[in-house]
């Protein structure tokens, strides 16, 4: 039952052996449907997340009309809602599924709601926000950060608690903090990153500079390049690639359960490959979600899945089955 | 009798209610997301089709599981799969209905979720949002977190088994307070 709930598919004995037992033991066939109907709210759940993450492509499951009314609902409620706090001196949520914990209740937040002082929040999806001083913050799913009070003189103070954030400060002079259990990031301008990693919290500088300051003394990092506080050890600065470290931030476009000839028309129309499949691959089915990565990684990613081989004659590309 | 605007309505409410319901009655007859999916579409518009024949003092999900077992027997042909046995099948009845009177439906143990949802910590969450809501394979989130595969799956499963003691609690907690 474990295994069949929990995403491995079961052998046609095993699935014979569960019926028996649904058949046979009405306490087991409730336990059964206890965990079936846990997993689908699970699915549904996460799923829901994970469209509001990404814009879903090809796996509208209700009528176009549908789907069209509410999408122009939500962006009509959302530009109403946002063009009201947009210039008002408020941390607000512009997208994404942020809940926080405000005086021990959790609230889900809409696009276009405040955060206050000392929420804690909950990125469920990848988060956007506008911060009080104009400053863009993004956060990655599953982030956990607390809006914290400020100090005299400070504009902005996060503290990170787990998880990723990528931030463009504006007018950085030093009074944008971001703190974590390992030490503080005093952001010197503009564009910079930080995660809380196994042993302590990497800051990733791309534009400008920021100071990181730990228990082991203070270090300023220069754009370009990322360091690690952590007990025990100084930071040190090294290289950081933008275009791996913030992989995350970027929009995707996610294909679910789709036939992967569809992949390839949407790979055709967005890059310059000419993809050719062989019929046997072209209805493989896959889940894919593309980041902007450069296309030729996506490609050898769908042949990874499929277990296909990739064929490459300069923009040409193919994937045969083995 | 209703109008054809009313009985939209009144079809609308009970279908978005009921509707994770009969995709988990359709789980647990298919063994299978993509195949409840497929299904989950052609029950829809039966259900739409047939539903002048619903009684209104009716329990509309039993009748939904209904339509949604003639869907799945007409999909057996079309595989020529053998899925689950007539005494099965009523078995399954019994325990959906059972569970539904004791737990309400799955909106109600989605608000449980939800809670308990927040309460995982950032990792345990990803491993979440990425099997469930992305469809990433072990293997794939295993080489993204950097650990085994094995060890992933047997987090995952910790995590799920974690998740629902607590709606267990939580509604438990709801029913006492109701």
């Amino acid at each position: 039952m474990t295994r069949h709930v929990s995403l491995q598919p079961i052998t046609a004995e095993e699935q014979a052996k569960l019926g028996r037992m649904i058949a046979n033991d009405p306490a087991f066939a409730r336990r059964y449907v206890r965990d079936v109907r846990l997993e689908t709210a699970l699915r549904s759940m996460m799923k829901s997340e994970s469209a509001q993450a990404a814009g879903l492509v090809g796996a509208q499951r209700f009528p176009a009309r549908w789907a069209m009314a509410a999408a122009a609902l939500l962006v009509l409620a959302a530009g109403v809602a946002v063009s009201l706090w947009l210039n008002a001196p408020h941390d607000i949520l512009l997208s994404g599924e942020l809940r926080v914990m405000r005086s021990g209740e959790t609230l889900r937040l809409a696009p276009g709601e405040r955060i206050r002082a000392g929420d804690e929040a909950f990125a469920g999806s990848v988060v956007s926000c506008r911060l009080r001083d104009g400053s863009q913050l993004k956060l990655d799913v599953g982030s956990r950060l607390v809006f914290d009070k400020r100090a005299r003189g400070e504009r902005v103070r996060l503290a990170l608690k787990e998880g990723r954030l990528f931030a463009r400060v504006t007018d950085a002079d030093g009074r944008f903090i971001v703190v974590s259990e390992h030490g503080a990031i005093e952001v010197l301008g503009t564009v910079f990153g930080a995660e809380t990693v196994g042993t302590g919290t990497m800051a990733n500088v791309f534009r400008g500079r920021v100071a990181l300051r730990s228990e082991q003394g203070e270090l300023r990092i220069e754009s370009g390049q990322s360091a690690l506080a952590a007990a025990g050890r100084p930071p040190e600065p090294s290289d950081v690639d933008p275009n791996i470290a913030l992989l995350w931030a970027r929009e995707k476009t996610v294909f679910q359960e789709r036939p992967l000839g569809e992949v390839a028309d949407w790979i055709e129309a967005n890059s310059s490959f000419a993809v050719t499949l062989d019929p046997v691959v072209r209805q493989e089915r896959v889940s894919i979600a593309i980041p902007e990565i450069p296309m030729r990684e996506v490609i050898d990613v769908l042949a990874l899945i499929t277990g296909a081989r990739v064929e490459s004659d300069g923009h040409r590309i193919a994937l045969r089955a083995k | 009798m209703m109008s054809d605007s009313d009985g939209e309505k009144a079809f609308l409410k009970l279908f978005t209610g009921a509707r994770d319901d009969i995709m988990a009655y359709l789980y647990s007859l298919t063994l299978s997301h993509a195949d409840a999916e497929d299904i989950f579409q052609d029950v829809s518009l039966l259900l739409w089709e047939k539903f002048g024949d619903w009684r209104p003092d009716g329990n509309f999900r039993a009748w939904a599981r209904k339509m949604a077992w003639n869907k799945v027997q007409n999909w057996r042909r079309l595989k020529s799969e053998a899925v689950w046995d007539p005494d099965v099948i009523a078995a399954l009845d019994r325990a959906f209905d059972e569970e539904e009177k004791e737990r309400g439906a799955l909106a109600d143990v989605k608000a449980a979720l939800e809670h308990c949802l927040a309460r995982l910590s950032a990792v345990n969450r990803l491993i979440l949002h990425r099997l469930y809501g992305e469809n990433n394979s072990y293997k794939a989130l295993a080489r993204f977190l950097n650990r085994s595969v094995r060890g992933l799956k047997v987090t995952s499963h910790r995590v799920r088994e974690k998740v629902g003691e607590c709606v267990e609690r939580r509604l438990a907690l709801e029913k006492r307070q109701a």
